[in-house]
């Protein structure tokens, strides 16, 4: 089954992912060149991860991937949709 | 490298800016679940009131900026035109946000008068920075932002009976519903339009993700003015 990020294993994952590939310096720059790699350095299985969360990531310049980082752990937080009140 | 599946330029702009917005959504979240919600109303309309105040003008300076750059190797064919009509299609909901805040008998004066706060400025000033100083492209992210998901409906209505507010005091956000649905897809289609550079893509995106945490940032701030329970003005 897909994982989506309102899975309690992909959003463990996806924070993981952002405490130990993204806020790290040298490790956003390892990610944005070998991001499968760098994973795997860090422990986290990519396979639990939401693939097109992945996908975007693995797509996004190192200053993108830093805008992610400075954001840090609130994109982990479990999905919940509702429309933008502030315009 | 993982393989890439969004194939449009709109469709990687929306996959980074779903990547960040679960902040901002839960940012909205406790804004709009406090239980003083009634007492924060008009200040989340300030808020937009600030924000919308400068979307005229933003569109203004990029399309300025848009033809200078048209005799060089960063000319964006289009944007121009497509800036020049949403200027006319945004014109004057600020005037309608103060006409919300009337409705519930603050005066516009009193509205004018208050300053915006420093996260308003770090939101709007930034799309000013990158126009003039580097890109225009940049202000597209800022809309998709603001326009690519609109509240329903529903959650308006809900809003309406929690706050026991008039419901004249939601003509903009009614609008901004039933408007933004046509000018996503208008922006999209701009979007798609475009031929990008990597770096302009890039910006794009910076600018998105930017906007997202700035406005989670604005509603936190809203949020802290008043005590979940308990006594405590503004």
């Amino acid at each position: 089954m897909q994982q989506g990020r309102g899975d309690r294993a992909a959003a463990k994952a996806l924070s993981q992912l952002v405490k130990k590939v993204l806020v790290p310096p040298e490790m956003r720059r390892a990610f944005q060149s070998d991001p499968r790699g760098t994973l795997e350095r860090a422990g986290i299985e990519a396979d639990k991860l939401p693939p097109d969360i992945l996908e975007t990531l693995s797509g996004m310049s190192y200053e993108e991937l830093s805008a992610v980082a400075g954001i840090g752990q609130g994109v982990a937080e479990f999905e919940r949709r509702r429309g933008c009140f502030v315009f | 490298m993982f393989r890439v599946l969004a194939d449009s330029e709109s469709e990687r702009l929306r996959a980074k800016i779903d990547l960040v917005q679960p902040v901002l959504w839960s940012a909205e979240e406790r804004l709009l679940t406090h239980p003083r919600i009634a007492e924060l109303y008009p200040h989340y309309l300030f808020l937009c009131h600030c924000i919308v105040r400068a979307s005229v003008p933003l569109m203004e300076t990029a399309r300025r900026r848009v033809e200078e750059l048209s005799a060089t190797s960063d000319s964006v064919a289009g944007l121009d035109t497509y800036l020049e009509r949403h200027e006319l299609e945004e014109r004057d909901h600020d005037t309608w946000l103060l006409e919300d805040l009337e409705s519930l008998g603050i005066p516009r004066s009193s509205i004018l008068r208050r300053p915006p706060t420093a996260t308003v400025a770090g939101l709007v000033g930034a799309q000013y920075y990158w126009i003039l100083h580097y890109h225009p492209i940049a202000l597209l992210g800022y809309m998709a932002v603001l326009e690519w998901n609109p509240p329903s409906l529903e959650d308006i209505d809900d809003l309406v009976e929690r706050t026991g507010h008039p419901r004249a005091a939601f003509r903009t956000l009614i609008e901004h519903a039933e408007l933004d649905p046509t000018h996503a897809q208008e922006l999209q289609e701009m979007i798609n339009g475009l031929r990008l550079n990597p770096e302009q893509s890039t910006l794009m995106g910076l600018s998105a993700m930017h906007t997202v945490a700035a406005l989670a940032a604005a509603c936190e701030e809203l949020t802290q003015r008043l005590p979940r329970s308990g006594g405590g003005g503004i």
